[in-house]
């Protein structure tokens, strides 16, 4: 008998919603001692079903049909207090956020007590126990700790020695690797496999990334707008998809390296040369602050892609600032055509405007809300003294361009999906006709299947309208596919630079050997 | 837009409050064509009594009449002196919130100042120094009711200013008046309008208390005054103090549901939604 069945779980969305049910007649069982991983894009409702099993869910969504089997009982069919008393002790949940999962003002020692006294187990040496069990450093010290002074994967560290606490029969690990770094993510997936072949535990893993399925699935279920399409084991699911929907989420996985072009030879656009900055605190005693940037130097030729690459906090985002003068730099000299940019003024910087763009990672945050898209599009090039009807004109040729509607023009920016709003952040920085394009992690906010159709537009413009471009990401099978060559970056520092190929074949720092060995999926090559 | 605005049944009845109000401060010669200050019949009628809809005070003046024509004065000091705190305000807060540095920590530091004072008393001050009239009321109110504005205005310019999209203003090019105006106040909108709208009350509530102290401006009937001259008597009459009283209460209600309706109807993303 399996350890969890669910059977036929159909959950109704509230009324007036895009869809009728957030989950619609789904079933899979789970195994003790095996990873089912649900894959599914956002609102394809993998999450609804673990809130499901958990018995969280929010109000205003109820189970209609359907029946949830575990040890006997039906989950559905539960009391709350039932239900109080199976989760922690037989049902143990991560959460995505690690930052908001814990409590902010109880030292760690104190959180794991907590979970064990609730359920009126002897606490004991048991925190300390479970803390060296999840390999935490200094598990002495740890206990008295507060959540801040750990990072994001020491408190993800701590969830999980938290969920396992009572063995519960069942961990249910929601995104647990989304918010974190790639080198991290690899630790705490080894660590997941490792407590749950050691316990036996049953895992029900939701990811919408097909290299952490790869990673660390036994099973695989596919989930679209609610349903399951594709169930089966992870052999199957990945090397021989069935359904469509899967098929298309794999191809859309960003796997295959670019095809090697001739290294560029053109002139030289954009070189940077020992740029620094560091961010200083405020204050009457200037404190040293924390370098952001550190003696950064490369060059980008003109119709090349060069991508920089690192993990947060390694100071891509702020050097790609620092080009675009967002963040002014503290050293070196930023040179765009020949001319050093940093010492410019704001008025003598406004020509150069024309001439470098930028797109911005969230496009929920970077288009007004209060403008129509029309205006959002048409605003550089009246700011650069073209004629309001003008620049709508335009407006409308550049929205056909990135394969938007022209009457979108009229609408506003929360009427999109995020990958249409991309597109639009897109046509915002081409409305100028820059010959520099700076993309600062312009997919990774989106769903695979958006991110590669963004990818390709990209590309369709670059070799289109003869783009340079600097592509910041920190995900290294998007650089592979998108860059001509790749700058690694590690706490400020450039630590190597090269071709694409060669440094993914061939890496000779330290680091670079570390991430491209981090990346989820490495060994697994989705079929053609 | 405007349907989004009356789909909102509390702003539509608030808006048709606000024009009863103002088409009675209209009207008010038509109706009672004669003096609010004048004697019209018997002291201490009870309302109904004696022909006086509202009653009498305590020299035989009529109440209703006193309303009618002290709600141009309520109105007019209301909606001048907010607009005047609107101007001060905003500019204020807008430049500290977008300049940052030393010219934020020099406006704040100024408007700290001023809040530091109790407001009701630097108002009695300021009208006391200056005569009380009508401009030196409305004066009065608008330098103690701006600093609010400013600090609201510069937390708001503040948070947006570091927004995505007005970063993405910056890299066009554009200048700094056209993100100003463009990208930054018109997201700050709706915690102004409801400070706004809130500030219309106060200054109401703001000049009744200084005629309450016989520091309104003496040739023009006003609610406050009103209430005022109703305050030694109120257990001998109650009807000279509740009535006016009713009548701030109301305007001030319609004012903060016309507010939030025009915070919905001018927000794009609940305009589509409804």
């Amino acid at each position: 008998m399996p350890l969890l069945a669910v059977e036929g779980l159909t959950v109704a969305l509230p009324p007036g919603a895009d869809r009728a049910h957030a989950v619609h007649d789904v079933s899979f069982t789970l195994e003790a001692g095996e990873i089912l991983c649900i894959v599914g894009e956002s609102g394809s409702g993998k999450s609804v079903s673990a809130s499901a099993i958990m018995g969280l869910l929010p109000a205003a969504l109820r189970p209609t049909a359907g029946r949830i089997g575990f040890e006997g009982a039906d989950l559905l069919q539960a009391t709350p207090a039932a239900m109080r008393r199976l989760r922690g002790a037989r049902l143990g949940m991560v959460f995505q956020e690690p930052m908001t999962a814990l409590n902010p003002l109880m030292r760690v020692g104190q959180q794991l007590a907590e979970v064990l006294h609730v359920h009126g187990a002897r606490v004991g040496g048991r925190p300390l126990e479970l803390l060296q069990a999840v390999h935490l450093p200094d598990p002495a010290r740890m206990l008295r700790a507060y959540p801040h002074q750990l990072s994001g994967g020491q408190r993800q560290r701590v969830m999980i020695a938290m969920a396992l606490a009572l063995e519960p029969a069942i961990l249910i690990a929601d995104e647990p690797t989304t918010a974190l770094d790639v080198t991290t993510q690899k630790e705490i997936l080894r660590l997941i496999r490792e407590v749950q072949g050691r316990r036996g535990t049953g895992v029900l893993f939701i990811t919408h990334d097909f290299g952490v399925v790869a990673e660390i699935a036994d099973r695989v279920a596919v989930m679209q707008s609610g349903r399951i399409v594709e169930q089966g084991t992870a052999d199957m699911v990945l090397n021989r998809p069935q359904h469509p929907y899967t098929r298309a989420l794999i191809a859309a996985v960003p796997a295959r390296a670019r095809d090697a072009r001739p290294p560029e030879t053109g002139e030289v656009v954009l070189e940077l040369d020992s740029v620094g900055k560091t961010y200083r605190r405020g204050g009457l005693l200037r404190r040293a602050g924390t370098p952001a940037v550190v003696d950064a130097t490369l060059e980008v030729r003109r119709g090349e892609t060069l991508g920089l690459v690192g993990e947060s906090g390694s100071g891509k985002s702020t050097l790609a600032r620092c080009v675009v003068n967002l963040v002014q730099p503290d050293a070196g000299s930023i040179r765009f055509c020949g001319t050093d940019l940093r010492p410019l003024s704001r008025a003598a910087w406004r020509p150069y405007r024309k001439r470098i763009g930028m797109v911005f990672q969230d496009p929920f945050a970077s288009l007004n809300p209060r403008r129509r898209v029309g205006d959002i599009i048409a605003e550089g090039p009246v700011a650069h003294g073209m004629a309001r009807p003008a620049a709508l004109a335009r407006a409308g040729e550049l929205l056909r361009l990135v394969q938007l509607d022209p009457g979108a023009a009229n609408r506003f920016p929360h009427e999109f999906s995020g990958g249409q709003r991309q597109r639009i952040g897109i046509a915002r920085a081409l409305a100028l006709e820059p010959e520099l394009l700076v993309a600062d992690e312009p997919v990774s906010a989106l769903d695979v299947s958006v991110q590669a159709q963004i990818l390709a537009l990209l590309e369709d413009l670059r070799t289109r309208l003869g783009l340079t471009m600097l592509f910041i990401t920190h995900d290294l099978r998007v650089a592979a596919q998108v860059c001509d060559r790749v700058a690694v970056m590690q706490r400020g520092r450039i630590v190597e630079q090269g071709p694409t190929q060669a440094v993914f074949a061939d890496p000779q720092h330290e680091y670079t050997r570390t991430l491209l060995d981090s990346v989820p999926g490495r060994n697994w090559t989705p079929p053609a | 837009m405007i349907r989004t605005f009356f789909r909102n049944r509390g702003a539509a009845a608030g808006l048709v409050i606000l024009l009863l109000v103002a088409a009675m401060s209209a009207l008010a010669p038509l109706l009672f064509p004669f003096s609010p200050w004048d004697m019209q019949g018997a002291p201490f009628a009870h309302p109904g009594e004696d022909g006086f809809l509202l009653g009498s005070d305590s020299l035989g003046r009529d109440v209703a009449a006193g309303i009618a024509h002290g709600a141009y004065v309520s109105l007019l000091v209301g909606a001048v002196s907010t607009v005047a705190a609107l101007l001060v305000g905003i500019t204020l807060g807008a430049v500290a919130g977008y300049a940052g540095g030393w010219v934020d920590d020099a406006v704040m530091r100024f408007t700290e100042f001023f809040q530091t004072v109790p407001s009701f008393v630097l108002a009695v001050v300021i009208v006391a120094i200056f005569t009380p009239s009508l401009p030196s009321i409305v004066g009065a109110i608008a330098v103690v009711s701006w600093p609010p504005v400013t600090r609201v205005v510069r937390a708001e310019v503040l948070s947006l200013r570091s927004r995505e999209f007005v970063q993405a203003a910056e890299v066009l090019g554009r200048s700094h008046a056209s993100i100003l105006f463009r990208d930054i106040l018109p997201n700050a909108l709706s915690p102004i309008l409801v400070l706004a709208s809130l500030m219309v009350a106060s200054a109401i509530l703001l000049e009744s208390a200084l005629s309450f102290l016989g520091l309104g401006d003496p040739n023009l009937m006003s609610w406050g005054y009103l209430i005022g001259a109703g305050r030694s008597v109120i257990r001998l009459a109650w009807w000279m103090s509740v009535f006016p009283g009713v009548a701030i209460f109301l305007t001030v209600l319609a004012l903060n549901l016309v507010g939030e309706g025009l915070t919905d109807a001018l927000n794009p993303r609940i305009a589509r939604q409804r």
